[in-house]
């Protein structure tokens, strides 16, 4: 037995614990007591302390049996797992072929995860004079050549039919309480069958030989009630996530699409990429004092691309000593968006474009500024679950996904300009809802016997039953502490990165699977935690894996691209051994920069150390 | 601290602020007709309940405190 086994012991009262361990008062305060704990104690380990020296600050006080609860089933054609701007038209477009169309937020539609944030729409319209090889070679550069151009191709085909979708459904309407509640709105015209406050926690598979989706369990965070969806098709847009840092208002979303998707065996990718917000130091836990101009301003069409993506130089350079932490990272900002439904001001994005002025968004505080806002979060789309085809089928048949979940790398190692999320989460959910509806359409009705869905639900609601062991608060703070210091994930050194996988690998081997829950609210934020510390573990595997600096990922013991042999994506998947096995996956050759360009000039965006690595100051 | 206040003389008990919130805050006290802060410690600190309350019901301030890190918990 090792020293993290005997943590567990923690359910033991003070006196029990003793008897067991056959220990006198004294020898407890020898510091080694946890590796001197004989077996003899599993009988005691989940005994609830009540006594003087109780330890019941980790008691379940209110485990409960939750097994024989009765699931509600809904039988669908296609699931939509989230209800952000690209939930919503899979949803729409899936229903407008005749099939039956459910939707599960977590939250309330239109007030959930990032949407109630997201202003900004790209639309790219040669009529009006954009150019688009202006657009793609901006794109390229931004993405630092890892972008996928297919995509980027639909992006521009598409965008201003999506445009004109929102524009037609009232969504720049003056009466409207606010934009995103529209997408609701729509939901329920097309009669879209919608379950909200639930949180689905675990796809369910056929069991058969190709393992296909056939749908998703979760439950009510109001009721606590099961609820089983069985469908044809599922579309995972559920967004992307962070750890629950402070200063950007997407506290609820925590990675849940890809953690679901990667554990049926969906491949992930994008994770080694870096979201670079930033937030107040003086209130750096207020969403709203940073992000009223966002919610204020109304959605408006942008037609702009960067040209040579993020200047993060300042922020990376915050180690060396070369830039103050208050400024690095900070506001920089873009050019005023023209354009319908855009209010006067500059961008609301605030994503740097090296061309662009510096300054504060609109609503956003000009005082001291720190990095690391959406610590946890990569680049929009540009992370999630990896797709096999350009309507964002995955490599598990049955599972789909679009926007934020879908690694459709339309973006690459950085954002590429302003609206590109919004809109991309539009075309691309057209493209599932489309790709999921003919899929539903060839195959048959899926079914689950009742002992498959107990184990399913017997899974979901271990943390209820547990009577003691972690709650989701602390171990939540265990991995923030893990995570967020800038030497972690913005500033990355394998020794550093290796120090913060050994925590979360302990992590994921010994507290999640002790981890507990008091109610439904608290059982939610026990799969959010497990999500959590997922996707931080993909974080620091794919960031190891990358041996170069690219973008938004800075390694300082490879401070410069290395085109030779990272011109390529980072692939994550469960192995059959359930450890997360990481390969790579090659750029296209017609998509790699013209390796005649001098360096310098091909990547004008400057990494500290890079230029002296390369022998080139 | 974040989420501080639902004034229970003002509240009307529509429920829009918990449907509104996005990390589960706030509950309804269905005895008493209105809604309370359930779970301040998830405040994101988003203002969207206050935009939301149709009646001005909720205070919520800028700065807000982690627990104390403890061995384990």
């Amino acid at each position: 037995m090792n020293t993290s086994q005997k943590i567990y012991r923690v359910g033991l009262t003070r006196r029990g614990f003793l008897k067991a361990a056959g220990f006198t008062t004294a020898s407890f305060l020898i510091p080694s007591f946890l590796t001197s704990c004989g077996d003899t104690a599993d009988a005691e380990t989940t005994t609830v302390a009540t006594g003087e020296q109780s330890t019941e600050f980790i008691a379940n006080t209110s485990a409960t049996s939750m097994s024989t609860a009765e699931p509600r089933q809904i039988d669908t054609d296609v699931l939509v797992i989230g209800g952000g701007m690209a939930g919503t038209f899979a949803a729409i477009t899936a229903r407008a072929q005749g099939l039956n169309v459910t939707l599960v937020d977590k939250g309330t539609v239109g007030r959930s995860g990032a949407t109630p944030w997201a202003n900004t729409f790209s639309v790219f319209d040669e009529a009006a004079g954009d150019d688009r090889d202006e657009w793609i070679a901006g794109v390229r550069s931004s993405s630092e050549y890892v972008n996928n151009l297919d995509w980027l191709d639909q992006m521009l085909d598409e965008s201003k039919a999506r445009w004109e979708d929102i524009v037609s459904w009232g969504m720049l309407d003056e009466d409207v309480r606010h934009p995103s509640l529209v997408l609701r709105e729509k939901l329920l015209e097309n009669e879209v069958e919608l379950v909200e406050r639930t949180m689905i926690t675990t796809l369910l598979t056929q069991d058969d030989d190709d393992g296909r989706v056939i749908g998703a369990m979760g439950f009510s965070i109001d009721t606590e009630e099961p609820i089983v969806v069985l469908a044809k098709a599922t579309i995972m847009c559920a967004g992307a996530g962070s750890f629950k840092a402070p200063g950007f208002p997407i506290q609820s979303l925590t990675s849940d699409g890809d953690a679901m998707a990667y554990r049926v065996g969906a491949v992930i990718s994008g994770k080694e990429w870096m979201d670079f917000h930033w937030t107040s130091a003086e209130n750096p836990a207020s969403c709203w004092s940073q992000w009223a101009g966002m919610w204020d301003t109304g959605i408006g069409q942008t037609s702009q691309v960067f040209t040579t993506g993020m200047t993060l130089d300042s922020a990376f350079a915050v180690h060396t000593g070369e830039a103050s932490v208050n400024t690095a990272g900070g506001p920089p900002d873009s050019e005023a968006p023209d354009g319908e439904g855009r209010p006067s001001g500059p961008s609301p994005d605030g994503e740097a474009n090296g061309d662009a002025p510096s300054g504060p968004p609109p609503g956003q505080s000009s005082g001291a500024q720190v990095l690391g806002a959406a610590t946890g979060l990569g680049i929009h789309k540009a992370e999630g679950i990896w797709p096999t085809t350009m309507q964002g089928a995955s490599n598990v048949p049955g599972l789909f996904a679009a926007g934020d979940g879908l690694a459709s790398m339309l973006c690459g190692s950085s954002y590429v300009g302003p609206g590109f999320s919004l809109s991309g989460s539009a075309v691309q959910g057209v493209a599932a809802g489309q790709g999921a509806a003919e899929y539903a359409q060839q195959v048959v009705v899926p079914t689950l016997s009742d002992d498959e869905i107990a184990g399913v639900q017997a899974d979901m609601y271990a943390p209820r039953e547990r009577e003691s062991g972690f709650s989701p608060a602390w171990i939540t703070q265990v991995l923030q502490n893990a995570m967020f210091p800038y030497f972690v994930l913005f500033v990355k050194q394998q020794d550093r990165l290796e120090a913060a996988l050994s925590t979360v690998t302990f992590l994921r081997e010994h507290l999640i699977p002790r981890i507990t829950a008091q109610d439904a609210h608290e059982l939610r934020l026990a799969h959010e935690t497990a999500n959590m510390a997922l996707n931080a573990e993909m974080k620091l595997r794919a960031s190891l894996a990358r041996t170069e600096s690219r973008g938004t990922h800075y390694r300082e013991d490879y401070p410069a691209r290395d085109d030779d042999n990272w011109l390529a994506w980072v692939l994550l998947k469960q192995g059959t051994d359930g450890q997360m096995t990481v390969t790579k996956e090659a750029v296209p050759d017609e998509w790699k920069p013209d390796s005649s360009i001098p360096y310098e000039e091909r990547y004008p965006n400057r990494f500290p150390g890079e230029l002296e690595y390369l022998g080139l100051a | 601290m974040a989420i501080e206040t639902i004034d229970p003389r003002t509240c009307i008990g529509c429920g829009t602020c918990v449907e509104t919130c996005p990390t589960d805050v706030i509950r309804m006290n269905e005895q008493a007709e209105h809604a309370v802060i359930a779970y301040p410690e998830e405040c994101q600190i988003c203002n969207m309940c206050v935009n939301y309350c149709p009646v001005g019901a909720i205070t919520v301030t800028a700065d807000k405190s982690m627990p104390i890190l403890i061995a384990w918990g």
